[in-house]
Parts: structure tokens; C-alpha cells; sequence
């Protein structure tokens, strides 16, 4: 199917049909709300002028695949921040310490580069099959065995 | 091990019973949609800057054209010079575009 620029109606309909699904993806790659709800937002921007596939499945695969993209943009930016920081000698020390197994298990997440972390919400929270996150995510099947090996190996020594 | 992880994760879900509330969700739509009516104001925002600094360029370029350069003499200029007996030097510079 050809892709088209969301149209006035169809950016509606697109956001109507997707935004929950999106949103709770977003807040599991997000450190916060607040950065969850500009993941969305910042998505359905890019797909107000860009292509997005006609098919509702496409779309939405397509719609992952640009969060998942701003989150690492995101985490790029925070990790040269960070480092910055380091090198001034400004570290700051996060205002949210782990005090339950919630904030255990985000701050664990948080650990990991976002197409790993993604890989694992998909497959593991989403139920996703690998065949379907390589066809979102546009990498091969062994690229997602081999994030999720990865990823599940830095969340049990994190958690240990 | 594995099953241990993954029950973990469901059990703390970041995303277990969240929502956007319906403000958000009216406010993040109604940025998307006027993101797709402003793109036509952003380009024409970048032509006119871009029109502005080509301009000025152009402005600053003429303004600093090199000089004309000085006139320069091609022909050789002749000189006679001769000495009267009393010892006064005499030296005639001869008009090289003089003509009769």
C-alpha cells in the first residue's frame, strides 16, 4: 500500500487508533510521564508531514519505530548531559531512589539502551513474536535474539 | 531464572492502568494537527532568512570591491640630462605621450 502523508482526518483517525497502545509504550522506554507524553506527542508530529503507511498495522508498526527512535535521541542526548556533567565534576545523584520493587524494576529498564529496551517491552509486556518486533524495529530476527539475550542478562544482574 | 524476570516485569509494568488523561489527549492531537497546517509558515520563514542573508552577502561583496588599480605607466619616460660648462645640471623629461 502506498504511503501517504497523514491527512487532517486520517492524523484523527491515526491518533484515535493507536495513541493508547503508543502511549503505554512510551511510558515503558520513558524515564517519566511527563517524557512518555512527549514521545507521543513528538511521534504524531513527525507523522503529521511525514509518510505513514495506509495500513492500520503498518502505521502502527511504524509509529513504534518513530518512539522507539525519539527515545534513543533522547538517551543519546542524556548520556553526553551525563557525561558532561562528569567531567565538570557536577554529577547529580537521582532524587528518586529505588524504595520499592516498582521503581526497582523502571530503574532497571532505565538501565538499558532504548532498542533493548524496547525489544524487551515488546516481546515480554506486549507479547510480541520476534519476527514481528525485527519487521517494526527494521533489523533482522538474529539482531532481536541477540538484544534480548543482552537485555535480559543486564536486567538479572541489575535486579540481583 | 527467565520466568522469574519476565513476572517481574508484568508485575511492575510501568504502563499497568495508565492513560492519557482526556486533557492531554485532546492537547498532544491538537499539536500534531497544527504541526501539519505551520510547515508552510516554517519554509517560508527559512526563505526569508535565507533571502535576507544572501543580500546582505551580496551588499558586502560589492561594498568591498577591490580598487581600480593605480594607473600604471607602460612607457618608459626618456630623460636628457646635460651639463653646462659652468657646472649646472640640466635634465629634460621627455612627455612620452606628447605627439605633434
Amino acid at each position: 500500500m502506498a504511503d501517504v502523508p497523514a491527512a487532517r482526518d486520517g492524523l484523527a483517525e491515526l491518533y484515535d487508533r493507536h495513541h493508547r497502545r503508543l502511549y503505554r509504550f512510551a511510558l515503558r522506554l520513558a524515564r517519566d510521564d511527563d517524557e512518555a507524553k512527549d514521545l507521543v506527542q513528538d511521534a504524531f508530529i513527525r507523522a503529521a508531514s511525514a509518510p505513514v503507511p495506509a495500513d492500520p498495522n503498518a502505521a502502527g508498526a511504524w509509529l513504534v519505530r518513530v518512539v522507539t527512535n525519539l527515545a534513543r535521541d533522547r538517551w543519546r542526548r542524556r548520556q553526553i548531559r551525563d557525561a558532561a556533567k562528569h567531567l565538570l565534576g557536577r554529577e547529580s545523584h537521582d532524587p528518586q531512589p529505588a524504595l520499592d520493587a516498582a521503581a526497582t524494576v523502571r530503574s532497571a529498564l532505565a538501565s538499558l539502551p532504548p532498542r533493548q529496551r524496547a525489544v524487551i517491552v515488546l516481546h515480554y509486556l506486549e507479547g510480541e513474536p520476534v519476527s514481528a518486533i525485527a519487521e517494526t524495529l527494521g533489523v533482522t530476527q538474529v539482531t532481536i535474539r541477540w538484544h534480548l539475550s543482552a537485555a535480559r542478562k543486564r536486567l538479572q544482574k541489575v535486579l540481583q | 531464572m527467565n520466568d522469574e524476570l519476565i513476572s517481574l516485569l508484568r508485575q511492575h509494568d510501568p504502563a499497568s492502568g495508565k492513560a492519557l488523561t482526556e486533557f492531554d489527549r485532546t492537547r498532544i492531537l491538537h499539536r500534531a494537527q497544527e504541526a501539519r497546517r505551520t510547515p508552510h509558515r516554517r519554509w517560508l520563514a527559512s526563505f526569508a532568512l535565507a533571502a535576507v542573508v544572501i543580500f546582505v552577502a551580496a551588499i558586502a561583496v560589492f561594498r568591498h570591491e577591490p580598487p581600480a588599480p593605480a594607473h600604471v605607466q607602460t612607457a618608459r619616460q626618456r630623460q636628457i640630462q646635460y651639463a653646462t660648462p659652468g657646472g649646472t645640471r640640466i635634465v629634460w623629461t621627455l612627455d612620452p605621450n606628447f605627439h605633434m
